[in-house]
């Protein structure tokens, strides 16, 4: 074998062990889960495409829509969690003020809201990873 | 041809551009009515005016983008009128060629001193903190984060008022936004059952006045109203508010159903939560703004007004807050908290201020912190340490005691005298000598790891005088609760409750880490009690979850001198359908103590999930009973999960060969092996993990100090001989006990010299010894697993597992296994006792 083929070897073989060793070292996590910290609305859409304002509560601790309501009415809500790398993006809808016998509302099976009648869905969205984190209050408000 | 052919292709193609782009513009007679708007529409009008719609000027505009404005009558447009002949909201719609427009309008009346509601009223809307109770106690399990038991009645205390404010809320169309009138007035029917299955009768007049007082939404339920259950039906004052807008009477009403709580104190705030610290009224007195003295007759520290200073008081309290302090015996909570560490005692938190204490002074502590200078510059607003080291002065600064317990001084609490234990071992946020906590379903929450608060203060430990702070993490003595008896005969007895509550501490489990400094954050909970009970709690991120200290269990005479241990000292720890997830450490630390764990989940501990410590000094014996040391008994419905490779932070910081304990423990893998057993799992939470993974159930062990040293003992008579017991009610069941059989034939046999033990595996009631290769001589090449064989006198009365000991092994459907091994062969101590190590065990798949 030539010499230049040997050295060319040593450096292949020396260069990919300092590399190797440099970026194929495991990171090295501190804590390795990511709890939810927020859920914020980023739209509103009825299922016939209108899209509507995503307004602040007075108090401040929930967000609401306003609209007509009719027969049929279906309301979609897209939110984003943060951080974006939390452990488990897994939430959870549920209507806080449904009456048994008159229920205001019910969630379809892609998290679509059903609006039965006219009143105020009280929604709450909840990650499934913290029993402590408070959520996102959501109400749609029909007149 | 050819030539007209090439132009009909040309003309084709032009009009094919042409004809689309045509089609597109108006080119004039053929616009439409885009949409229409009312121009500057009038929003307010009384009731019985008249609006003028021929005179509305519309804006149309059109699909060719132009625009005009006409009047109604001039377009001819229809109108939808509006109704001005009552209060409220109303609209009116123009439509013109097919569009139309809606202008929302209010009415109002003329000189009408009645509030008006200028909004459409659409529900009277419970307390946030009820809608989280009905949100938490409704949900099914599902996920870690929810509880495990549902349906829990909601609980009020009869100390002090329960505050119930509902709020209506609507929406205000010509603002276009929602309205929440706070504290609405309201109207409640009061209905009581004297037990949980009863039925409900309606109160009125004098019964009422005999369980509860309301006024302006408050509920003060009298001492007769304990341990009843109420049902309350509230809604809107129909006089104050138009409800005719409201769809169904459901939503404007609020039913709720509670059971009150004798002794229980609502609490709504940290400030209200303090009120349980009954124990440390001397660094509360800052927060609560009175004054403290001690009564030297009684031995007991009182708490009285600051002259010239309004003391604390909460709204549901008729008296300033210090005056309930030692009188209840639940805290109830209606709301979660965040703790916040600027609300807290300034003695609980580290300063620059060499007086501050008169023991374990600033320069001191900052000495003790040279190799970390991270700790260094953090110190100041840091939790001062828990764990021993204290002098006397310390306690008398936080004032910790228990008024029916006094020393030679007066007001120092010292269980054990011979043996020096004090009060400054352990401290807690709040601490109490008889308060129990009922959530609600409400949470307490801890700040994340690592957050200071706007005063910069940090609720973790920098600093651990026990230990030597050059290489190894503090440990966390500090908790947010502190259930603390007298353990002197005849002393009250109080058996605590913790349930229905969520709690988020900040602590970690830390799965993998090269930095050599952590600071220790809380403990949920720690308990020198006769009893505590965990009932439906989740808890996540504490260093330890529970501690069950039976460590002082000795009584005094009427000289304060010992006299016997007894079993008003003995402590038993009641783990009920609680869920645990991710700490640091371990999830239960048990001095002594007695556990059961029933229905729970305990998962994601950095350490053991329990470690049993015996912890006292006593010499070998063959008559000691294990029931003397810690107990646990687990339930088969509980899930216990503890993965680990030594690589964890907790296991780190140990001695060196505690993290080694894992790569001894893998020489004895193949073996298992050999019997279809395996002791290494994957984390199918974490699969970063890697599939080398050792569950460690429990340790069980003599004091931590004594582990590796036998305590300085110099003799077999001085050796520690350990107890405690681990027992598991599953089919088949698990039950290993640190006083069995073989380990005392073991222990004799090798002359109590513990550099000679060789570990021994325990599986059901099968036992078999580690042997390492060599042991037997040059004809054992290998590590091999053997049996106690009296007549194998040459080789120290152990013979090799035969094929039929293996089979028999194998056999076995036991989940769990012990290994009881002691450190004296590898750190060279003959006097280091055994300890037992609990690992799961599962068939080796083929």
């Amino acid at each position: 074998m030539k010499k230049s083929t040997i050295i060319l070897l040593l450096i292949v073989f020396l260069g990919s062990v300092i590399i190797v060793g440099v970026f194929g070292m495991q990171a090295i996590p501190i804590d390795s889960r990511v709890y939810v910290t927020d859920i914020i609305p980023t739209s509103v859409v009825t299922i016939d495409g209108q899209s509507l304002e995503i307004k602040k509560g007075e108090s401040a601790d929930y967000y609401y829509v306003m609209l007509p309501y009719e027969e049929g009415l279906t309301v979609i809500i897209s939110t984003r969690i943060e951080p974006v790398d939390s452990t488990n993006k897994e939430l959870t809808i549920t209507i806080d003020n449904n009456k048994e016998d008159n229920p205001l509302a019910k969630i379809g099976e892609k998290g679509e809201i059903l609006i039965l009648r006219r009143g105020t869905v009280r929604l709450h969205y909840s990650s499934k990873d913290s029993a402590t984190f408070k959520g996102m209050d959501f109400r749609i408000y029909t007149y | 041809m050819k030539k007209k052919l090439t132009v009909l292709i040309a003309l084709i193609m032009v009009l094919t551009i042409v004809l689309p782009v045509l089609a597109a513009c108006d080119l004039g007679g053929t616009k439409t009515v885009k949409e229409i708007s009312v121009v500057n529409p009038k929003t307010e009008y009384y009731v019985g005016d008249t609006i003028d719609y021929d005179s509305l000027v519309i804006k149309v505009t059109y699909s060719d983008g132009t625009t005009e404005q006409k009047t109604v009558a001039q377009l001819k447009a229809t109108v939808s009128e509006a109704d001005l002949s009552q209060s409220g909201t109303t609209s009116y719609t123009i439509t013109y060629e097919g569009k139309s427009d809606q202008v929302h309008i209010t009415v109002k009346v003329k000189g009408n001193d009645k509030p008006v509601e200028v909004f459409i009223v659409s529900e009277l809307t419970e307390p946030a903190f009820y809608t989280n109770y009905v949100r938490k106690s409704s949900k099914q399990e599902e996920s870690m984060a929810d509880f495990r038991v549902s349906g829990e009645t909601y609980e009020v205390g009869n100390v002090n008022k329960f505050i119930f404010r509902p709020s209506i809320s609507g929406l205000d169309l010509a603002a276009e936004k929602d309205v929440t009138i706070e504290n609405a007035k309201t109207v409640a029917t009061v209905s009581m059952k004297e037990s949980k299955t009863g039925t409900y009768q309606v109160l009125s007049g004098a019964d009422l006045d005999e369980y509860v007082a309301i006024d302006d939404n408050t509920y003060k339920f009298t001492e007769q109203a304990a341990d009843k259950y109420f049902k309350i039906v509230i809604t809107p004052d129909e006089e104050e508010y138009d409800l005719d807008s409201v769809e169904d009477d459901s939503d404007v009403t609020i039913t709720i159903e509670v059971k009150v709580v004798g002794g229980g104190y609502n609490v709504y705030d940290q400030l209200g939560l303090s009120v349980m610290a009954d124990l440390e009224k001397g660094a509360w007195s800052e927060i609560w703004k009175c004054d403290v003295e001690f009564d030297e007759s009684a031995a007991k520290f009182n708490l009285k007004e600051k002259q010239g200073v309004t003391p604390l008081k909460r709204e549901a309290d008729e008296e300033p807050l210090y005056k309930y302090v030692g009188k209840v015996d639940y805290v109830i909570l209606h709301d979660s908290i965040q703790l916040d560490p600027d609300l807290m005692p300034s003695l609980f938190f580290w300063s620059s201020d060499e007086n501050t204490l008169s023991g374990n002074k600033y320069t001191e502590a900052i000495e003790n912190l040279n190799q970390h200078k991270v700790a260094q510059d953090g110190l100041v607003g840091t939790l001062r340490d828990g764990f021993g080291g204290g002098s006397e002065g310390d306690y008398e600064d936080m004032m910790r005691v228990i008024d029916c317990d006094k020393d030679s001084k007066g007001h120092n609490i010292k269980f054990a005298p011979e043996l020096n234990f004090n009060l400054n071992m352990a401290k807690a946020i709040f601490s109490t000598s008889r308060v129990s906590v009922s959530g609600n379903y409400n949470s307490i929450t801890s700040p994340a790891k690592g957050a200071r608060s706007k005063d910069g203060r940090l609720l973790e430990v920098f600093l651990d005088w026990d230990k030597d702070t050059a290489q190894s993490d503090p440990y966390s003595h500090w908790a947010v609760f502190q259930l603390l008896q007298s353990r002197k005969e005849g002393a009250p007895k109080t058996e605590f409750t913790i349930k229905n509550i969520a709690m988020d501490g900040n602590n970690p489990q830390v799965t993998n880490t090269e930095e050599t400094f952590h600071s220790a954050g809380l403990q949920l909970s720690s308990n020198y009690t006769t009893s505590i009970s965990c009932y439906n709690v989740v808890a996540t991120r504490f260093f330890t979850n529970l501690l069950g200290d039976n460590f002082g269990d000795f009584t005094f005479d009427s000289n304060d001198q010992f006299a016997a241990q007894g079993e008003q000292s003995k402590a038993y720890v009641n783990l009920d359908h609680v869920k645990f997830s991710n700490s640091y450490s371990n999830m239960m630390y048990l001095w002594r103590s007695n556990a059961t764990v029933t229905n729970s989940t305990l998962v994601g501990s950095g350490g053991p999930l329990f470690i049993l410590c015996d912890g006292i000094h006593e010499g070998v014996t063959t008559t000691t009973s294990d029931e003397g040391g810690p107990t646990l008994t687990v339930d088969d419905k509980s899930e216990l999960q503890a993965y680990a490779n030594g690589n964890e932070a907790w296991y780190k910081a140990q001695s060196p060969y505690v993290a080694g304990l894992f790569t001894y423990l893998k020489k004895m893998e193949p073996l298992l092996n050999n019997m279809g057993k395996t002791m290494l799992f994957t984390d199918a939470n974490n699969p970063n993990r890697g599939n080398e993974l050792f569950n460690v159930i429990a340790l069980m062990i003599c004091s931590p100090g004594a582990l590796f040293d036998g305590d300085g003992a110099t003799s077999v008579e001085h050796m520690i001989d350990v107890r405690g017991s681990f027992t598991q009610t599953s089919d088949p069941a698990n039950e290993f006990r640190m006083h069995n059989q073989v380990l005392r034939t073991v222990s004799y046999a090798q002359g109590y010299n513990a550099t000679k033990y060789p570990p021994i595996l325990q599986i059901g009631d099968l036992y078999a010894l580690f042997v390492p290769a060599g042991t037997f001589g040059p004809s054992q090449p290998n590590d091999i697993l053997a049996k106690l064989d009296p007549s194998a006198t040459a080789t120290g009365g152990m013979s090799p597992l035969t094929a039929e000991d293996y089979q028999a092994f194998g056999a076995l459907t036991n989940d769990k296994m012990c290994i009881y091994m002691s450190a004296g062969a590898i750190v060279s101590q003959q006097y280091a006792p055994y300890f037992g190590m609990v690992i799961d065990v599962a068939r080796k798949a083929a």
